[in-house]
Protein backbone atom coordinates (compact mmCIF):
# COMPACT_ATOMS: atom_id res chain seq x y z
CA UNK A 1 0.00 0.00 0.00
CA UNK A 2 2.82 2.42 0.49
CA UNK A 3 3.56 2.32 -2.91
CA UNK A 4 0.30 3.07 -4.38
CA UNK A 5 -0.97 6.07 -1.60
CA UNK A 6 -0.23 9.26 -2.20
CA UNK A 7 -0.02 12.12 -0.15
CA UNK A 8 0.28 15.72 -0.59
CA UNK A 9 3.30 17.96 0.59
CA UNK A 10 1.50 21.26 2.18
CA UNK A 11 3.72 24.42 2.02
CA UNK A 12 5.58 24.77 5.27
CA UNK A 13 3.18 26.88 8.07
CA UNK A 14 4.95 30.63 8.39
CA UNK A 15 5.84 32.88 11.48
CA UNK A 16 5.92 36.04 10.59
CA UNK A 17 7.86 38.50 12.33
CA UNK A 18 8.20 42.14 12.18
CA UNK A 19 11.07 44.12 13.55
CA UNK A 20 10.44 48.13 14.02
CA UNK A 21 13.47 49.74 14.36
CA UNK A 22 14.33 52.81 15.69
CA UNK A 23 17.23 54.78 13.65
CA UNK A 24 16.92 57.87 14.75
CA UNK A 25 20.22 60.34 15.56
CA UNK A 26 20.34 59.20 19.14
CA UNK A 27 20.80 55.79 17.37
CA UNK A 28 24.02 56.62 16.35
CA UNK A 29 25.72 57.37 19.37
CA UNK A 30 27.63 55.81 21.78
CA UNK A 31 26.93 53.92 24.60
CA UNK A 32 29.06 51.59 26.57
CA UNK A 33 32.54 52.20 24.24
CA UNK A 34 29.61 51.17 21.40
CA UNK A 35 27.63 52.49 18.91
CA UNK A 36 24.24 51.61 19.25
CA UNK A 37 23.28 51.15 15.76
CA UNK A 38 26.47 49.26 14.86
CA UNK A 39 25.56 46.95 17.68
CA UNK A 40 21.96 46.58 16.38
CA UNK A 41 23.31 46.22 12.72
CA UNK A 42 25.76 43.39 14.43
CA UNK A 43 22.39 41.66 16.05
CA UNK A 44 20.53 41.34 12.99
CA UNK A 45 23.49 39.27 11.64
CA UNK A 46 23.31 37.18 14.47
CA UNK A 47 19.27 36.55 14.35
CA UNK A 48 19.95 35.35 10.48
CA UNK A 49 22.38 33.41 11.09
CA UNK A 50 20.88 31.65 13.79
CA UNK A 51 17.69 31.20 12.24
CA UNK A 52 19.54 29.47 9.42
CA UNK A 53 21.07 26.77 11.38
CA UNK A 54 17.34 25.63 12.65
CA UNK A 55 15.76 23.24 9.44
CA UNK A 56 12.30 24.37 10.38
CA UNK A 57 12.89 27.75 11.27
CA UNK A 58 14.90 28.71 8.14
CA UNK A 59 11.99 27.33 6.22
CA UNK A 60 9.00 28.77 8.34
CA UNK A 61 10.10 32.38 9.99
CA UNK A 62 9.56 35.14 7.72
CA UNK A 63 11.03 38.37 8.28
CA UNK A 64 10.03 42.42 7.74
CA UNK A 65 12.15 45.20 9.29
CA UNK A 66 10.52 48.69 9.49
CA UNK A 67 12.30 51.43 10.29
CA UNK A 68 11.32 54.72 12.23
CA UNK A 69 13.27 57.70 12.29
CA UNK A 70 14.83 60.26 9.38
CA UNK A 71 12.25 63.85 8.77
CA UNK A 72 9.31 61.75 10.58
CA UNK A 73 9.65 58.72 8.59
CA UNK A 74 8.36 55.45 8.59
CA UNK A 75 9.91 53.14 6.20
CA UNK A 76 9.83 49.55 5.34
CA UNK A 77 13.41 48.77 4.98
CA UNK A 78 12.99 45.02 4.54
CA UNK A 79 9.74 43.66 3.03
CA UNK A 80 8.90 40.24 4.37
CA UNK A 81 10.82 37.35 2.84
CA UNK A 82 12.09 34.29 4.07
CA UNK A 83 15.16 33.77 6.17
CA UNK A 84 17.23 32.88 3.35
CA UNK A 85 16.45 36.12 1.36
CA UNK A 86 17.51 38.52 4.54
CA UNK A 87 20.13 40.15 3.67
CA UNK A 88 19.22 43.74 4.92
CA UNK A 89 22.14 46.21 3.94
CA UNK A 90 22.86 48.15 7.26
CA UNK A 91 20.56 50.46 9.68
CA UNK A 92 21.75 54.75 9.90
CA UNK A 93 20.57 56.61 12.42
CA UNK A 94 19.57 59.99 11.32
CA UNK A 95 16.30 62.45 12.70
CA UNK A 96 13.42 61.95 14.75
CA UNK A 97 11.46 59.07 16.45
CA UNK A 98 7.95 58.58 15.08
CA UNK A 99 7.32 55.76 16.45
CA UNK A 100 3.63 55.76 16.54
CA UNK A 101 3.04 55.66 12.76
CA UNK A 102 5.66 52.70 13.04
CA UNK A 103 3.63 50.46 15.21
CA UNK A 104 0.31 51.40 13.51
CA UNK A 105 2.28 50.28 10.29
CA UNK A 106 3.99 47.29 11.67
CA UNK A 107 0.18 46.61 12.94
CA UNK A 108 -1.16 46.97 9.09
CA UNK A 109 1.86 44.51 8.02
CA UNK A 110 0.96 41.61 9.78
CA UNK A 111 -2.63 41.64 9.40
CA UNK A 112 -1.96 41.77 5.55
CA UNK A 113 0.64 38.83 5.74
CA UNK A 114 -1.98 36.89 7.38
CA UNK A 115 -4.51 37.96 4.32
CA UNK A 116 -1.86 37.14 2.05
CA UNK A 117 -1.21 33.27 3.84
CA UNK A 118 -4.99 32.85 3.97
CA UNK A 119 -5.32 33.59 0.50
CA UNK A 120 -2.43 31.07 -0.71
CA UNK A 121 -4.01 28.53 1.70
CA UNK A 122 -0.84 28.73 3.81
CA UNK A 123 -1.27 28.21 7.86
CA UNK A 124 0.47 30.11 10.32
CA UNK A 125 1.66 30.59 13.92
CA UNK A 126 1.20 34.19 15.46
CA UNK A 127 2.84 37.11 14.19
CA UNK A 128 5.52 38.74 16.05
CA UNK A 129 6.25 42.42 16.53
CA UNK A 130 9.55 43.23 18.06
CA UNK A 131 10.31 46.96 19.10
CA UNK A 132 13.35 48.50 19.76
CA UNK A 133 13.72 52.10 20.62
CA UNK A 134 16.12 54.44 22.86
CA UNK A 135 14.22 57.55 22.94
CA UNK A 136 10.48 58.85 23.14
CA UNK A 137 8.05 58.69 20.48
CA UNK A 138 7.77 62.42 18.33
CA UNK A 139 4.63 61.58 16.74
CA UNK A 140 2.67 61.37 19.74
CA UNK A 141 1.83 62.46 22.96
CA UNK A 142 0.10 60.79 26.17
CA UNK A 143 -3.19 61.27 25.30
CA UNK A 144 -3.56 62.62 22.19
CA UNK A 145 -5.25 60.92 19.35
CA UNK A 146 -2.71 58.99 18.38
CA UNK A 147 -1.31 57.82 21.16
CA UNK A 148 -4.97 56.39 22.17
CA UNK A 149 -4.62 54.84 18.44
CA UNK A 150 -1.47 53.16 19.14
CA UNK A 151 -1.91 52.01 22.70
CA UNK A 152 -5.53 50.44 22.02
CA UNK A 153 -4.27 48.96 18.66
CA UNK A 154 -1.95 47.16 20.27
CA UNK A 155 -3.56 46.55 23.32
CA UNK A 156 -6.81 44.73 21.76
CA UNK A 157 -4.64 43.20 19.05
CA UNK A 158 -2.42 41.23 21.84
CA UNK A 159 -5.74 40.58 23.50
CA UNK A 160 -7.54 39.30 20.61
CA UNK A 161 -4.33 37.56 19.96
CA UNK A 162 -4.12 39.22 16.24
CA UNK A 163 -0.44 38.93 16.96
CA UNK A 164 2.86 39.00 20.04
CA UNK A 165 4.27 42.38 20.70
CA UNK A 166 7.44 43.31 22.71
CA UNK A 167 9.04 46.01 23.29
CA UNK A 168 13.06 46.38 24.13
CA UNK A 169 14.30 49.84 25.71
CA UNK A 170 17.72 50.45 25.11
CA UNK A 171 19.66 53.22 27.22
CA UNK A 172 21.56 56.10 26.56
CA UNK A 173 22.20 59.98 27.17
CA UNK A 174 18.26 60.29 27.81
CA UNK A 175 17.41 56.59 26.78
CA UNK A 176 13.99 55.07 26.57
CA UNK A 177 11.01 56.24 28.13
CA UNK A 178 10.60 52.88 30.26
CA UNK A 179 7.04 54.60 31.46
CA UNK A 180 5.90 55.53 28.44
CA UNK A 181 6.90 51.93 26.54
CA UNK A 182 5.53 50.12 29.35
CA UNK A 183 2.20 52.25 28.93
CA UNK A 184 2.19 50.93 24.71
CA UNK A 185 2.99 47.49 25.42
CA UNK A 186 0.44 45.16 26.14
CA UNK A 187 -0.20 44.77 29.90
CA UNK A 188 0.45 41.24 29.74
CA UNK A 189 3.99 41.65 28.52
CA UNK A 190 5.85 44.29 29.42
CA UNK A 191 8.93 46.04 27.99
CA UNK A 192 12.25 44.94 28.89
CA UNK A 193 15.15 47.60 29.34
CA UNK A 194 18.55 45.92 27.16
CA UNK A 195 21.52 46.03 29.04
CA UNK A 196 23.76 48.50 27.69
CA UNK A 197 24.21 47.47 23.86
CA UNK A 198 23.68 43.28 24.31
CA UNK A 199 21.82 43.30 20.98
CA UNK A 200 23.58 40.51 19.58
CA UNK A 201 22.30 38.27 22.89
CA UNK A 202 18.59 39.89 22.25
CA UNK A 203 18.78 38.84 18.65
CA UNK A 204 20.21 35.27 19.81
CA UNK A 205 17.34 35.09 22.48
CA UNK A 206 14.87 36.26 19.72
CA UNK A 207 16.35 33.21 17.16
CA UNK A 208 15.79 30.80 20.08
CA UNK A 209 12.48 31.49 20.87
CA UNK A 210 10.98 31.59 16.98
CA UNK A 211 12.91 28.01 16.82
CA UNK A 212 10.63 27.28 19.66
CA UNK A 213 7.92 28.91 18.13
CA UNK A 214 8.03 27.62 14.42
CA UNK A 215 8.17 24.34 15.49
CA UNK A 216 5.55 24.53 18.13
CA UNK A 217 2.05 22.05 18.08
CA UNK A 218 -1.39 22.70 19.08
CA UNK A 219 -2.03 23.41 22.35
CA UNK A 220 1.53 23.10 22.73
CA UNK A 221 2.99 26.08 25.45
CA UNK A 222 6.62 27.39 24.36
CA UNK A 223 8.32 27.74 27.32
CA UNK A 224 11.39 30.90 26.56
CA UNK A 225 14.89 30.98 28.11
CA UNK A 226 15.74 33.40 30.41
CA UNK A 227 16.62 36.53 28.93
CA UNK A 228 18.27 37.79 31.86
CA UNK A 229 21.55 37.69 29.36
CA UNK A 230 20.60 41.13 27.87
CA UNK A 231 17.39 42.29 29.83
CA UNK A 232 17.81 44.35 33.11
CA UNK A 233 16.17 43.14 36.31
CA UNK A 234 13.84 41.59 34.95
CA UNK A 235 14.64 37.46 33.91
CA UNK A 236 11.35 35.45 33.49
CA UNK A 237 9.18 35.72 29.99
CA UNK A 238 5.55 34.24 30.53
CA UNK A 239 4.87 31.45 28.20
CA UNK A 240 2.42 32.15 25.43
CA UNK B 1 -21.69 -12.51 16.40
CA UNK B 2 -22.48 -12.81 13.02
CA UNK B 3 -24.16 -9.74 12.23
CA UNK B 4 -21.26 -7.54 14.52
CA UNK B 5 -18.34 -8.33 12.57
CA UNK B 6 -19.91 -7.38 9.09
CA UNK B 7 -17.56 -4.23 10.33
CA UNK B 8 -13.80 -4.86 10.48
CA UNK B 9 -11.68 -1.97 12.37
CA UNK B 10 -7.99 -1.91 11.70
CA UNK B 11 -5.84 0.94 12.43
CA UNK B 12 -2.21 2.24 14.39
CA UNK B 13 -1.07 4.99 16.16
CA UNK B 14 2.70 6.36 16.04
CA UNK B 15 5.25 8.23 17.08
CA UNK B 16 6.38 11.36 15.37
CA UNK B 17 10.07 11.42 14.96
CA UNK B 18 10.70 14.66 17.00
CA UNK B 19 8.75 13.01 20.00
CA UNK B 20 11.16 9.32 19.11
CA UNK B 21 14.15 11.46 19.25
CA UNK B 22 13.66 13.23 22.78
CA UNK B 23 12.08 10.13 24.09
CA UNK B 24 8.24 10.94 24.76
CA UNK B 25 6.84 7.85 22.79
CA UNK B 26 3.36 8.51 21.14
CA UNK B 27 0.80 10.24 22.51
CA UNK B 28 -1.97 9.65 20.06
CA UNK B 29 -4.33 6.66 21.00
CA UNK B 30 -7.14 4.94 19.58
CA UNK B 31 -9.43 2.29 20.67
CA UNK B 32 -12.42 0.51 19.82
CA UNK B 33 -15.01 -1.75 21.18
CA UNK B 34 -17.37 -4.00 19.66
CA UNK B 35 -21.14 -3.31 22.51
CA UNK B 36 -23.04 -6.95 21.57
CA UNK B 37 -25.62 -7.55 19.20
CA UNK B 38 -24.43 -5.10 16.37
CA UNK B 39 -22.87 -1.31 18.33
CA UNK B 40 -19.60 -0.53 17.10
CA UNK B 41 -17.87 2.55 18.85
CA UNK B 42 -14.27 3.79 18.22
CA UNK B 43 -12.66 6.74 19.63
CA UNK B 44 -9.28 8.43 18.16
CA UNK B 45 -7.43 11.24 20.27
CA UNK B 46 -4.27 13.04 19.88
CA UNK B 47 -2.59 13.89 23.09
CA UNK B 48 -1.00 17.78 23.22
CA UNK B 49 2.70 17.61 22.43
CA UNK B 50 4.07 19.62 25.26
CA UNK B 51 1.41 18.82 28.43
CA UNK B 52 3.31 16.45 30.35
CA UNK B 53 0.59 14.08 30.79
CA UNK B 54 -0.80 14.29 26.79
CA UNK B 55 -0.17 10.48 26.33
CA UNK B 56 -2.12 9.20 29.81
CA UNK B 57 -4.97 12.05 28.39
CA UNK B 58 -4.83 10.33 25.29
CA UNK B 59 -5.19 7.17 26.23
CA UNK B 60 -7.45 7.53 28.76
CA UNK B 61 -10.22 9.58 26.64
CA UNK B 62 -9.96 7.24 24.62
CA UNK B 63 -10.63 4.19 27.05
CA UNK B 64 -13.15 5.85 28.69
CA UNK B 65 -15.08 6.95 25.56
CA UNK B 66 -15.93 3.76 24.57
CA UNK B 67 -16.75 2.14 27.85
CA UNK B 68 -20.48 2.62 27.78
CA UNK B 69 -23.84 1.20 28.16
CA UNK B 70 -25.54 0.99 25.19
CA UNK B 71 -28.44 3.27 24.10
CA UNK B 72 -31.13 3.15 21.21
CA UNK B 73 -30.09 6.56 20.57
CA UNK B 74 -26.88 6.76 18.66
CA UNK B 75 -26.61 10.74 18.41
CA UNK B 76 -27.03 11.04 22.34
CA UNK B 77 -24.64 7.80 23.07
CA UNK B 78 -21.94 9.63 20.85
CA UNK B 79 -22.07 13.02 22.99
CA UNK B 80 -21.56 10.40 25.86
CA UNK B 81 -19.11 9.03 25.12
CA UNK B 82 -17.23 12.46 24.77
CA UNK B 83 -18.64 13.31 28.37
CA UNK B 84 -17.74 9.98 29.82
CA UNK B 85 -13.96 10.67 28.52
CA UNK B 86 -13.88 14.44 29.65
CA UNK B 87 -15.40 13.62 33.44
CA UNK B 88 -12.46 10.54 33.64
CA UNK B 89 -10.35 13.23 32.59
CA UNK B 90 -11.78 15.90 35.38
CA UNK B 91 -11.09 12.79 38.04
CA UNK B 92 -7.81 11.55 36.97
CA UNK B 93 -6.44 15.35 37.94
CA UNK B 94 -8.48 15.47 41.31
CA UNK B 95 -6.86 11.82 42.71
CA UNK B 96 -3.64 13.14 40.78
CA UNK B 97 -4.07 16.67 41.99
CA UNK B 98 -2.48 17.90 38.47
CA UNK B 99 -3.94 20.77 35.97
CA UNK B 100 -6.70 19.46 34.06
CA UNK B 101 -4.22 21.11 30.85
CA UNK B 102 -1.69 18.93 31.45
CA UNK B 103 -4.13 16.37 30.14
CA UNK B 104 -4.97 18.07 26.95
CA UNK B 105 -6.11 16.01 24.17
CA UNK B 106 -8.54 16.07 20.69
CA UNK B 107 -11.10 12.99 20.97
CA UNK B 108 -12.79 11.92 17.69
CA UNK B 109 -15.82 9.51 18.91
CA UNK B 110 -17.40 7.06 15.80
CA UNK B 111 -20.53 5.00 16.77
CA UNK B 112 -21.86 2.65 14.34
CA UNK B 113 -25.16 0.18 14.50
CA UNK B 114 -26.13 -1.36 11.44
CA UNK B 115 -26.84 1.55 8.45
CA UNK B 116 -26.46 4.17 10.85
CA UNK B 117 -23.53 6.34 12.24
CA UNK B 118 -22.63 9.38 14.36
CA UNK B 119 -19.29 11.16 15.14
CA UNK B 120 -18.70 13.43 18.11
CA UNK B 121 -15.51 15.57 17.41
CA UNK B 122 -13.27 18.08 19.62
CA UNK B 123 -10.49 19.78 17.75
CA UNK B 124 -8.14 18.77 15.06
CA UNK B 125 -8.29 15.08 13.04
CA UNK B 126 -11.12 14.71 10.50
CA UNK B 127 -13.10 11.47 9.48
CA UNK B 128 -13.48 10.73 6.02
CA UNK B 129 -16.50 8.41 4.38
CA UNK B 130 -16.61 6.70 0.98
CA UNK B 131 -19.88 5.17 -1.11
CA UNK B 132 -19.46 4.18 -4.50
CA UNK B 133 -16.76 6.67 -6.03
CA UNK B 134 -17.54 9.24 -3.45
CA UNK B 135 -15.82 10.73 -0.83
CA UNK B 136 -17.10 13.22 2.19
CA UNK B 137 -15.62 15.24 4.68
CA UNK B 138 -17.95 13.65 7.57
CA UNK B 139 -15.80 15.61 10.41
CA UNK B 140 -13.57 18.47 9.62
CA UNK B 141 -10.81 19.62 11.54
CA UNK B 142 -11.83 22.55 14.47
CA UNK B 143 -11.01 26.09 12.53
CA UNK B 144 -8.88 27.69 14.09
CA UNK B 145 -6.61 30.67 12.80
CA UNK B 146 -3.19 29.65 13.80
CA UNK B 147 -1.35 26.04 13.15
CA UNK B 148 -0.63 26.11 16.81
CA UNK B 149 -3.86 26.23 18.12
CA UNK B 150 -7.04 24.07 18.67
CA UNK B 151 -9.69 23.14 21.03
CA UNK B 152 -9.11 20.53 23.63
CA UNK B 153 -11.67 17.95 25.40
CA UNK B 154 -9.54 19.10 28.16
CA UNK B 155 -10.43 23.69 27.71
CA UNK B 156 -12.75 25.31 29.28
CA UNK B 157 -14.94 25.60 26.15
CA UNK B 158 -15.47 21.44 25.25
CA UNK B 159 -18.95 21.97 25.03
CA UNK B 160 -18.80 24.36 22.54
CA UNK B 161 -16.28 23.24 20.60
CA UNK B 162 -17.89 19.97 20.47
CA UNK B 163 -19.42 19.14 17.25
CA UNK B 164 -22.18 15.80 16.30
CA UNK B 165 -22.37 14.94 12.82
CA UNK B 166 -24.45 12.06 11.54
CA UNK B 167 -22.88 9.58 9.25
CA UNK B 168 -24.59 8.74 6.15
CA UNK B 169 -24.59 5.30 4.34
CA UNK B 170 -20.62 4.41 3.84
CA UNK B 171 -18.58 1.46 2.47
CA UNK B 172 -15.94 2.63 4.55
CA UNK B 173 -14.71 5.26 6.79
CA UNK B 174 -11.02 6.49 7.63
CA UNK B 175 -10.49 8.69 11.52
CA UNK B 176 -7.40 10.56 11.55
CA UNK B 177 -5.53 12.83 13.36
CA UNK B 178 -3.63 16.22 12.97
CA UNK B 179 -0.25 13.97 12.04
CA UNK B 180 -1.52 12.85 8.18
CA UNK B 181 -4.78 15.53 8.21
CA UNK B 182 -2.26 18.24 5.75
CA UNK B 183 -1.24 15.10 3.58
CA UNK B 184 -5.02 13.97 2.97
CA UNK B 185 -7.24 16.99 2.73
CA UNK B 186 -7.09 19.83 0.44
CA UNK B 187 -7.96 23.21 2.10
CA UNK B 188 -9.80 25.71 -0.35
CA UNK B 189 -10.85 28.63 1.13
CA UNK B 190 -12.95 27.31 4.44
CA UNK B 191 -13.86 23.81 2.49
CA UNK B 192 -11.72 20.46 3.64
CA UNK B 193 -11.59 17.75 0.33
CA UNK B 194 -10.57 14.34 0.82
CA UNK B 195 -7.44 14.15 -1.94
CA UNK B 196 -8.32 10.98 -3.93
CA UNK B 197 -4.58 9.82 -4.48
CA UNK B 198 -4.70 8.91 -0.58
CA UNK B 199 -7.92 7.79 -0.15
CA UNK B 200 -8.68 5.68 -3.27
CA UNK B 201 -5.74 3.34 -2.73
CA UNK B 202 -6.18 3.18 0.98
CA UNK B 203 -10.32 2.08 0.83
CA UNK B 204 -9.51 0.34 -2.25
CA UNK B 205 -7.09 -1.61 0.13
CA UNK B 206 -9.35 -2.01 2.61
CA UNK B 207 -12.03 -3.85 0.78
CA UNK B 208 -9.41 -6.08 -0.12
CA UNK B 209 -8.76 -6.78 3.97
CA UNK B 210 -9.58 -10.28 5.49
CA UNK B 211 -7.62 -9.63 8.71
CA UNK B 212 -7.94 -7.53 11.29
CA UNK B 213 -4.25 -8.05 12.87
CA UNK B 214 -2.69 -8.13 9.85
CA UNK B 215 -4.08 -4.83 8.25
CA UNK B 216 -3.35 -2.89 11.33
CA UNK B 217 0.10 -3.85 10.83
CA UNK B 218 0.18 -2.96 7.24
CA UNK B 219 -1.57 0.56 8.50
CA UNK B 220 1.62 0.62 11.02
CA UNK B 221 4.03 0.55 8.11
CA UNK B 222 2.47 2.91 6.29
CA UNK B 223 2.30 5.38 8.51
CA UNK B 224 6.37 4.50 9.61
CA UNK B 225 6.91 5.00 5.92
CA UNK B 226 9.33 7.83 4.19
CA UNK B 227 6.44 9.03 2.54
CA UNK B 228 4.44 10.25 6.08
CA UNK B 229 7.66 10.61 8.15
CA UNK B 230 7.99 13.58 5.28
CA UNK B 231 4.69 14.71 5.94
CA UNK B 232 5.19 15.98 9.59
CA UNK B 233 7.04 15.26 12.45
CA UNK B 234 3.89 14.80 14.52
CA UNK B 235 2.12 11.74 15.75
CA UNK B 236 -0.23 9.49 13.47
CA UNK B 237 -3.02 8.23 13.76
CA UNK B 238 -5.31 6.36 11.29
CA UNK B 239 -7.96 4.13 11.70
CA UNK B 240 -10.41 2.19 9.38
CA UNK B 241 -13.92 0.85 9.44
CA UNK B 242 -14.82 -0.89 6.14
CA UNK B 243 -18.42 -2.60 5.96
CA UNK B 244 -17.50 -6.22 4.27
CA UNK B 245 -20.03 -6.87 1.53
Amino acid sequence: MEKTVEVIYPEEPRCALVLLLDTSSSMGEYLEGARKIDELNEGIKILKEELMEDELARKRVEIEVITFGGANEVNIFHKFSSVDEFNPENLKAYGVTPMGKAILRGIEEVESRKRYYKEKGIEYYRPWLWLITDGMPTDMNVGDDMWNRVVREVHEGEKQHKFTFWAVGVGGDEGADMEKLKMIAPPNRIPVKLKGVKFKEMFSWLSKSLRKVSASKPGEQVEFGSIEEWAEGWTRVDRI
Amino acid sequence: MKEMKRLLVFGASVGGFLHEKDGSGCQDAWKYRYIPPNMLIIAVSDGAGSSKKGELGAKMATDCAVNISPKQNLRELVSECVYNARKALEEKGKEDSIELGELACTLIVVAIREDKGYVAHIGDGAVVSELGDELEVISEPEESEYVNETTFLTDEAWELALRVREIAKFNALAIFTDGIQRGVLVKRGNEYIPYKGFFNPLFNYASSVKEEEKACKEIENLLKSEKFLKLSEDDKTLVIVIRRQ
